[in-house]
């Protein structure tokens, strides 16, 4: 299971790794990026399982990397891991492609319970 | 308690409990002169419907203690980079989900974290509406909101007003 978590500050790429790991996940295939045009060059150099993206970052934000994902292809399992979490953004991430939003602070249940069905495919 | 200071209140405990797996708990009284001398600052600014900051004050005790919990690093002092990293993360939770309370549109700036005396950031044309100070690892810090001055009716009507947009 490859998974690419992408997000400016590397302390919360180590947390979502952590909670990764204690939610069950391997940590062997986890990569990292610091923002949404990183990310996009590490997509297009290998195709990840899964993108866990936080929304609001310089260079390139979440929302225009999903975008980009969704009108390019191959899918990609997309889900934002963002502080803010209004039904409005939750709107605009779906419309995006995203699968899901999971809002900051999280715990392992949570990404259990959201992303456990994505990884099983 | 009014509205605004419980949802500051509920919001910061979980951060600190989900990430940093520590308590801060609210602070009796205002602890004017615990954060005297240098002060680390987080701030996140929100424009559009609702203008104005969200801010983290602690002091480099605290900020340096959250970033190495946050960094997992023991007993190894954190860098500059990651101090002002770990400290942007947790002002950015905190200013995003305050922000998902507010009415309309609104959009959270990248977080920007600032050393100095107490007085030294002051966030242009916006004054202090809201103050809750914490205790967390031995040490106090503060997490305010402030509103834009010239556009104090659109907090002050949704706060004052229980919430209900």
């Amino acid at each position: 299971m490859k998974i690419l978590v992408v997000d400016d500050s590397k302390a919360m790429r180590l947390i979502v790794r952590r909670t990764l790991r204690q939610a069950g996940f391997a940590d062997e295939g986890i990569t990292e990026a610091a923002n949404g045009a990183e990310a996009l060059k590490a997509i297009r150099a290998s195709t990840p399982d899964l993108v866990l993206s936080d929304w609001n970052m310089p260079e390139m934000t979440g929302i225009d990397l999903c975008t980009t994902l969704s009108s390019q292809g191959p899918k990609v399992p997309f889900v934002f891991v963002t502080s803010e979490g209004t039904p409005e953004m939750r709107e605009r991430a779906k419309k995006a492609g995203a699968v899901s939003l999971i809002v900051k602070p999280f715990d392992a249940e949570t990404f259990r319970t959201v992303l456990g069905p994505i990884i099983k495919g | 308690m009014n509205f605004q200071e419980q949802d500051i209140r509920e919001i910061t405990e979980a951060v600190w409990s989900n990430v940093l797996s520590t308590s801060a708990e609210v602070a009796e009284t205002e602890p004017l002169r615990a954060l005297a001398g240098k002060v680390f600052t987080g701030c996140v600014q929100i424009s559009g419907a609702w203008e104005g900051a969200v801010t983290i004050r602690c002091s480099p005790v605290l900020a340096r203690t959250v970033a190495a919990t946050m960094y997992e690093l023991g007993a190894t002092e954190p860098s500059g980079d990651e101090v002002r990293d770990a400290l942007g993360e947790l002002t950015n939770m905190v200013g995003g989900n305050i922000k998902a309370l507010l009415p309309g549109t609104t959009h959270l700036s990248l977080p920007i974290v600032a050393e100095g005396d107490k007085q030294s950031l002051r966030i242009s044309d916006s004054d202090p509406v809201c103050t809750v100070w914490f205790a967390s690892h031995g040490e106090v810090f503060a997490v305010t909101v402030l509103s834009r001055a010239d556009r104090p009716s659109a907090v002050e009507r949704h706060l004052h007003n229980g919430g209900v947009a």
